[in-house]
């Protein structure tokens, strides 16, 4: 079988923990698409994306050791940052009174997948994509539409309970089971750090 | 009960609260202590954190405006790390090459490289024997002109001919590097192989290979240097079954960009590891259901 894995994301991580500014450009290049798409999607403002993904990779390279394996995949960590930005950026801008029929606030799932990946490194994340996209539409409706809500607008359990109007138990009990079954499905194809 | 699926028991119930950033601060910093205590809760710690971080890749991805990494490589240029990130490198880490790294204090300029010092002494061009006879003269440099302008064309025809190859071999070495770099993709998980398709006589500039699971049905396919078809015409993929067993799947169709580039995704009847390989054809526009044009490429998996 081939090698598939000539730099792992945690080695150049730890190049950079030695001051290879080059490592980083390596990973930049290699998420910065995927971090820039998924601050645009949550902010909604190309300005403000640029900034946050700006803000992240700046600090991967302050302080690469808060990254660890222990931590899961790199990339896995990279999003969790841009997310963690992006939902501090909400929450100072109140920008969570999105309407439900704002196409923004739309299931990710009715946005069509990357259509124009180029080969080389994108193949790997069309894959990835699209089984992660499997194992979502797998998931009930009722529990999809509140991890995206808590995903993409980071809404708390009782802003959804509010906005759907339903109970903050019944909020709290298909965040549950929705990550659950995403975990049953996304397990076997080796997604998840061992 | 929104499914039949058990209830996730309470220090679950916790974990995926604490994952997903709905819990009160002095309870998360609690739940954080008792989360060192079990590997196993740790590994569900690890999986649920793995997740939330997947669901980032499901949007679309986006290009970000020009000039932004090149002001975020000057902000890197310009702001040190922090003193508790530098650490030894592991023992096997090969030494960053000195030219890669960012120093934080300015270092000297680097020496000049030496010159070749001539040794002086210059030599006189040899002097011209004079004109004596114009006429011949005129004629020897008449025979001279002929003879340089066919020399002209002659380096002319040289040089397209180098352009051409250097294009094509430009070509092919492009693919190739695609390909190189999908070879170079790291962190695709255990599981998954790569298994490249040779290309077939007539279409050598052809590199090919196929992303796939041999557990499931859907496998990537990844090309360079493909030929532009006329507009009757397309690729079509094939999955090939094992001797004796019919005919193969078909895997879609799908035309090469400008660059002769194409990434095809594809989905069998069955798990790929069901099948001998792959392969591509010419046929017809929209597609066939049994292969009847030429191979471009094809690719068997090796026999235990």
């Amino acid at each position: 079988m081939l090698d598939l894995s000539p730099i792992a994301d945690d080695q150049l991580v730890t190049r950079i923990a030695n001051g290879d500014a080059s490592a980083l450009e390596q990973l930049y290049d290699r998420y910065v698409r995927q971090c820039f798409g998924l601050a645009l999607r949550m902010l909604g403002d190309s300005a403000l994306s640029e900034e946050v993904v700006q803000e992240v990779f700046l600090k991967v390279w302050t302080k690469p050791g808060s990254y660890s394996r222990q931590k899961g995949k790199f990339v896995s960590w990279l999003l969790s940052l841009i997310h963690h930005r992006c939902i501090d950026e909400l929450r100072r801008r109140s920008r969570t009174e999105v309407a439900l029929d704002d196409p923004e606030s739309g299931s990710v799932l009715d946005t069509a997948p990357d259509p124009e990946l180029e080969p080389g490194e994108q193949v790997w994340v069309m894959e990835q994509q699209r089984v992660v996209r499997e194992a979502l539409a797998q998931i009930p409706q009722n529990q999809r539409q509140v991890l995206e809500l808590a995903y993409y607008r980071g809404l708390s359990h009782s802003e959804i309970a509010a906005r759907l109007g339903q109970p903050l138990g019944t909020v709290k009990t298909r965040i549950r089971l929705g990550m659950q079954t995403l975990r049953q499905l996304l397990e076997p194809y080796g997604l998840l750090a061992d | 009960m929104d499914n039949a699926m058990e209830m996730p028991d309470d220090w679950e119930a916790q974990l995926i609260d604490y994952t997903v950033g709905v819990m009160e601060p002095a309870e998360a910093a609690a739940f954080e202590v008792s989360l060192e205590e079990c590997r196993k809760h740790v590994q569900a710690a690890r999986h649920y954190g793995e997740i939330f971080g997947l669901l980032g890749t499901v949007v679309s991805q986006a290009e970000p405006p020009d000039g932004h990494k090149s002001r975020l490589m000057s902000r890197i240029s310009t702001t040190p790390q922090l003193p508790s990130s530098l650490t030894m490198m592991s023992p096997g880490e090969s030494q960053t090459p000195a030219s890669k790294q960012i120093p934080l204090v300015s270092t000297a300029s680097s020496r000049p490289t030496p010159t070749t010092v001539n040794d002086g002494v210059a030599t006189l061009p040899q002097q011209r024997a004079r004109i004596s006879d114009l006429g011949e003269y005129r004629a020897r440099r008449s025979s001279n002109g002929i003879l340089v302008g066919w020399l002209a064309i002659a380096a002319a025809f040289v040089l397209l001919v180098g352009l051409w190859g250097w294009s094509a071999n430009s070509d092919k070495q492009k693919a190739q590097d695609q390909l190189a770099a999908l070879l170079g993709t790291p962190n695709i998980p255990a599981g998954y192989k790569v298994i490249s398709l040779t290309a077939q006589k007539d279409y050598p500039t052809t590199n090919a290979l196929v992303l796939y699971n041999p557990d499931k049905n859907n496998a990537v396919f990844v090309a360079g240097g493909l030929q532009q078809l006329p507009a009757d015409k397309v690729y079509e993929l094939w999955l090939l079954k094992p001797d004796g067993q019919g005919n193969p799947d078909k895997g879609g169709t799908f035309t090469a960009d400008q660059t002769g580039s194409v990434t095809h995704a594809t989905t069998g009847p069955q798990t790929i590891a069901q099948y001998a390989g792959f392969a591509v054809t010419i046929e017809p526009a929209p597609g066939v259901d049994l292969a009847t044009g030429p191979a471009v490429a094809l690719g068997k998996f090796s026999t235990p």
